[in-house]
């Protein structure tokens, strides 16, 4: 099925994941978030999503030159986006529990 | 940032167009996020260069989902003129109205409008003489510039400065008798408006002017005059036209009441009337050559010579 719906909720809490497992450009974290799992992940949501991260002062970015292609503009987590990733998984778990709880009640009646 | 410039070196053709249509779908972003997004578009598009594989139009979607996407992810408050967003045009009317009403430069013009109080006044006292004007004399008199009360123009200019007096003192006093002379203002002015639109222009012939319209142009116009013209542009005067059996055409009218009528002589002396606001009295202005453009003519065209003609058989 389409998860676009979800993920517009969560991309911020699973780019903050992703990125806090491991510094990476654009691209590459696009990529990490599809062999995730989140195949319906848009190209230009996760470039949207790091770009207002760093403007939030969640990231912090630094330019690696590379000699074969182009240079790539790295991002990593920062205690701010680390504190902000706590938050936002313990609201994450509360609310996937709780609609766990729902769907599961539903199935068992 | 050089980082648009060192990525768009390494991409094809195809991703720099992808570039150019987001770039024009960012239209609304403000420049300087603007600029981020384009760089991180080029870095994309030189990453997806490595692949080989789909389109981008597939692989990324089309050019304006991808900018709005970008925006709306990025958290930008300006979106770009996108097809998500349809603002009636009359709402947009209203809202832009609405932010002029409330600029800076409107609240200069609403403290500059009670400047002009003092012309209005004035403006009022005209008014309500040239209401007097038009009742007394509906036909005869002239309301502009001068309302003619009384038949004398120096008593109708005293009269004139009276009322204006008086209004401006009623302005500066703002009673009830002011909102009665501002009202009496209004309607002098509609007046004055419909009086002036009422004085047309008329154009005839001097002469007779009777049974003319003998000629008419093929989509049937009446020709009712002839501006010959030599092949260097110059208006010609006195030409005698004769039709093919040598009789002078007559295009009905006379050729200038002041002279002795010739037949076929073009030119015909023509003249507009004018009314006169000064004199009072109707003047008459000769009516001026058109401006016609004059065609190259073919070379060995005589333009300037021969007075007789033997005429062609009638074709």
């Amino acid at each position: 099925m389409d998860t676009t719906q979800f993920l517009k909720g969560v991309l911020d809490l699973a780019v903050l994941a992703v990125v806090e497992d491991a510094d990476g450009y654009g691209y590459d974290i696009v990529r990490r978030l599809r062999e995730a799992g989140l195949e319906d992940v848009g190209d230009a949501s996760v470039y949207g999503t790091l770009r207002r991260l760093f403007a939030a002062g969640a990231l912090s970015s630094y330019v690696v030159p590379s000699d074969e292609g182009p240079h790539r503009k790295y991002y990593g987590v920062n205690d701010r986006g680390r504190e902000l990733l706590k938050d936002m998984t313990e609201q994450w778990k509360g609310f996937a529990e709780a609609l766990d709880r729902l769907i599961d009640h539903r199935e068992a009646a | 940032m050089s980082a648009t410039t060192t990525a768009l070196a390494t991409i094809t053709p195809a991703a720099e167009a992808y570039v150019v249509a987001v770039a024009a779908a960012l239209a609304g972003v403000p420049e300087a996020e603007r600029q981020d997004l384009l760089d991180d578009l080029a870095d994309h598009l030189a990453e997806l260069a490595a692949e080989d594989g789909e389109p981008l139009a597939v692989r990324l979607g089309a050019p304006e989902a991808y900018a709005a996407e970008l925006v709306a992810s990025a958290g930008i408050d300006v979106g770009p003129p996108g097809p998500t967003v349809v603002v009636p045009l009359w709402q947009r009317g209203v809202e832009s109205v609405g932010r002029h009403l409330s600029s800076e430069r409107a609240d200069a013009v609403r403290a500059f409008l009670p400047e002009l109080r003092p012309g209005w006044w004035v403006l009022r006292g005209w008014c309500a003489m040239a209401i007097l004007a038009v009742m007394a004399t509906p036909d005869e008199r002239e309301v502009f510039p001068l309302p003619e009360v009384f038949g004398n123009p120096v008593l109708s200019i005293v009269a004139l400065g009276a009322a204006c007096t008086a209004s401006v003192r009623l302005g500066r006093r703002r009673g009830w008798a002011n909102a009665v002379a501002t009202a009496l203002g209004v309607l002098g002015l509609v007046v004055a408006v419909v009086a002036g639109g009422d004085r047309t222009e008329y154009v005839y012939e001097t002469g007779d002017g009777y049974g003319y319209g003998f000629l008419t142009a093929p989509d049937g116009r009446v020709i009712d005059n002839i501006w010959p013209y030599d092949g260097a542009g110059n208006p010609l005067d006195g030409v005698l036209l004769f039709d093919q059996e040598g009789v002078p055409i007559d295009l009905g009218g006379d050729p200038g009441s002041s002279q002795v009528p010739v037949a076929g002589l073009f030119p015909k002396q023509q003249s507009t009337y004018e009314y006169d606001p000064v004199t009072g009295l109707e003047r008459a202005v000769p009516v001026a050559p058109p401006t016609v453009s004059i065609p190259q003519l073919p070379s060995g065209t005589a333009s300037d010579t021969t007075t007789t003609t033997t005429l062609a058989p009638g074709s």
